[in-house]
């Protein structure tokens, strides 16, 4: 019997208090024999063990849990009420292992068994997820953690675990599954220690890997060699700062497929907060198509520009042909003179080194109109060097004058001489420059003589920028043609192909500067050009 | 090629080398030579007393060939033009030949082209400055006449008899004769067919009919 004590200090004690009777020869009865044992702690600890396992079952309730135990010796698996419920067994019905077993979905059943036989046999914690079938049929995901415990023999005697109804993540894990795979871009989920943990079939396709071949694998088997280096570090600085952005920014990336072939890529990154660590999610886009289809763009807009150049070329035929005539009856003039002094019989040597100096000094110059000509016709890529505009400027100024005399218009340049030295493909410059004077001459067909005027200024801008203006005294730009100014094939001229403008602006846009026009106060337009001082790259 | 007395070539081009090769090969051939930048710089010297050609550009800035050419018209200048062009304009050829140049060539010119073309110009010049001294001498003598001798010069050169002349007239024919004979002596003519070749030079209109 167990009661309470008060002992001298007034506490109260527990006491476990057994007794034996005992009898004499004479089966008198002689008094008891028995112990008094102190079980206070015993008690309390009871007790705080039945009030944890309350507050056990009420958290797992209120976390959705079901825990069960399964007495393996007996075949009995105890369950609450409640959960009873759940599974659809009444409340007194007998539970053992195949009653419960019943409830797992016909597919899973299998998988299940083996788990549990696997876990007897290997003593280790079970965890697992499957489906099970609830009595209005349906199909729930739950996961099951369970651990068996073995007597001193090394015999299973019980299993205890927890139950877990999963369906809303699997249903959420689903839906991610199914917007994966119906990405357009390949998606490859890495952990915080670089391995893939899941790629859709984009990536399959893109890589040549087999999924299997790739989860689990790091995710540097996936870039060509010399990016596979530095690539754990860039993965360290993105998990340090997540947030989403495009990897590389700036950079060319490659990805290596299966075979060793590489492609060029663009990658977004997308960090995903998951309670072991930070995944990534990297959405991977072949860009080859758009690789081929920007060559390709790139290929016709130099075609174009070098039409473009020759419909120029064109138009400054008389001009060229003028400033190749020039020196050429320089030349001619003065062998000619040459050959009549020595006929004559009267050579003076220094009028003939003179003469011959004239000659050769024609020669030369006659040669760069050529070479003008030839590199404004030339196919080819863009070079870039470091440009003096106002060089260029004075270039395009003696080249155009043929047409400006003809057109009776005078050139006026207003150059800035601190102009800093921009980087610039010179051609390009040139023909830009050349398309806007064409233009401001045949916008004055219909100008006074005496008001004819092309002005060309360079200036710096203030913020390190070179900005060159042509302006005319010509029509100005009607209200109607404003808009479509700087469209291929737009055109206002009876003759016009409609390109000068259009490729004015793709040429200053390689060069990272803008083109405006505006109408000019007292008549005609004016076209700006503003360029960086150092023009970035293409 | 005889080069005729006192010429001079003037050569107007805005290209220094087209010029300076001008210079040189005019020289090499003979002839005297002054060189220009424009036209402007060509009409601020004042025309010379001889023979003279103007080669000049068609194209320049400023006054252009053609201009040049009209403002000699204009001026009545002797000079005979030589246009050369780096163009090789056709309608600017044709207006050019059409108001009197000598030739329209186009750069590169051949040597003997140029010089051919000058020398015909400076010939051509030569004959009409001759023709335009022949014509200023023939109307200084025919304006030393009184008007009486004057009409009756008109009327000898229609070949009339004096007693004819006198008829028109209404004067004696003895009046017609002295006439007759001061016209002769002032006008340094001896025959009735030189005082035709002379009123001819002079552009004097032969008869004023009844």
């Amino acid at each position: 019997m167990q009661y309470r004590l008060r002992r001298h200090d007034g506490e109260y004690r527990w006491i476990s208090d057994s007794g034996v009777p005992r009898y004499d020869a004479q089966k008198n009865f002689a008094g008891y024999i028995g112990s008094c044992m102190d079980v206070t702690e015993l008690i309390n600890k009871e007790q705080a063990l039945r009030e944890s396992e309350e507050r056990m079952s009420l958290a797992a309730d209120a976390a959705g849990l079901i825990m069960w135990t399964w007495d393996i010796r007996r075949d009995e698996v105890s369950l609450s009420d409640k959960d009873r419920a759940f599974f659809g067994f009444s409340p007194r019905e007998k539970l053992n292992g195949d009653r419960v077993r019943s409830v797992v979905h016909l597919e899973d059943r299998q998988f299940v068994r083996h788990l549990v036989e696997n876990s007897l046999r290997t003593r280790e914690e079970l965890e697992a997820e499957y489906r099970v079938v609830l009595p209005d049929g349906k199909v729930r995901w739950v996961t099951r953690r369970g651990r068996v415990e073995f007597d001193g023999n090394g015999e299973p005697i019980c299993e205890r675990g927890v139950l877990m109804d999963i369906t809303e993540r699997k249903q959420a894990e689903e839906k991610f599954r199914l917007a994966t795979e119906a990405s357009p871009s390949g998606i490859i989920l890495v952990n915080d220690r670089g391995h893939i943990v899941l790629v859709n079939s984009q990536i399959e396709k893109l890589f040549g890997y087999q999924r299997e071949e790739l989860v689990g694998e790091p995710v540097e088997i996936l870039m060509p060699e010399r990016f596979a280096s530095q690539h754990p570090d860039h993965r360290a600085e993105f998990v340090a700062a997540p947030t989403a952005r495009a990897m590389g920014a700036g950079r060319e990336l490659f990805a290596r497929r299966k075979d060793g072939s590489e492609f060029p890529v663009e990658i977004g990154l997308n960090p995903i907060q998951a309670p072991d660590g930070i995944l990534v999610l990297a959405a991977v886009v072949d860009i080859s198509a758009r690789k081929l289809a920007e060559a390709e763009a790139l290929r016709r807009r130099e075609e174009l520009g070098h039409l473009s150049r020759v419909a120029v070329m064109g138009e400054m035929a008389t001009s060229i042909a003028h400033e190749l005539n020039q020196p050429l009856a320089g030349i001619i003039s003065n062998a000619s003179a040459g050959q009549r002094f020595i006929d004559r019989g009267n050579v003076d040597l220094g009028e003939l080194r003179d003469l011959l100096a004239d000659i050769v000094a024609d020669g030369r110059r006659a040669g760069d109109v050529i070479r003008g000509v030839q590199s404004m016709v030339k196919k080819g890529a863009p070079a870039r060097q470091r440009v003096n505009l106002n060089d260029l400027v004075m270039n395009v100024v003696h080249m155009v004058k043929p047409n400006a005399v003809h057109h009776s218009c005078e050139m006026e340049t207003l150059l800035d001489p601190n102009l800093p030295p921009i980087e610039a493909d010179p051609i390009q410059l040139q023909q830009v420059l050349i398309n806007l004077v064409i233009n401001a001459f045949d916008a004055m067909c219909n100008t006074p003589l005496s008001r004819r005027k092309v002005v060309i200024a360079t200036e710096q801008n203030g913020d390190g920028g070179i900005c060159m203006s042509v302006r005319d005294y010509g029509t100005g730009i009607p209200d109607q043609a404003r808009e479509r100014l700087f469209d291929h094939f737009f055109t206002t001229k009876a003759k016009g192909l409609g390109m000068g403008l259009g490729i004015v602006r793709s040429i200053v846009k390689s060069h990272a500067g803008t083109v405006a026009a505006e109408n000019v106060d007292g008549g005609g337009a004016r076209f700006h050009i503003t360029l960086p001082a150092s023009a970035a790259a293409l | 090629m005889r080069i005729p007395p006192k010429s001079l070539v003037f050569a107007i081009d805005d290209d220094a080398s087209v010029r300076k090769g001008l210079a040189r090969l005019l020289r090499s051939a003979g002839y005297k030579s002054e060189i220009f930048e424009s036209a402007s710089d060509f009409l601020a010297r004042p025309p010379h007393g001889g023979p003279s050609c103007v080669i000049v550009d068609v194209q320049m800035p400023g006054i252009n060939g053609m201009d040049l050419q009209e403002t000699l018209i204009q001026h009545r200048r002797e000079e005979q033009l030589v246009f050369i062009t780096g163009h090789g304009d056709i309608p600017m050829c044709a207006q050019a030949m059409k108001a009197g140049a000598v030739d329209f060539l186009r750069k590169p010119f051949r040597d003997d082209e140029l010089l051919q073309s000058v020398q015909n110009a400076l010939i051509r010049s030569a004959d009409q400055r001759r023709r335009s001294a022949e014509k200023n001498e023939a109307r200084r003598l025919v304006d030393l006449l009184t008007s009486r001798e004057f009409e009756v010069m008109q009327l000898v050169i229609t070949g009339m008899l004096n007693k004819q002349i006198a008829g028109e007239l209404g004067t004696a024919e003895k009046t017609v004769k002295v006439h007759r004979g001061r016209v002769m002596q002032k006008l340094r003519v001896t025959s009735v067919a030189e005082l035709v070749g002379l009123v001819q030079r002079a552009c004097v209109a032969p008869v004023r009919k009844q």
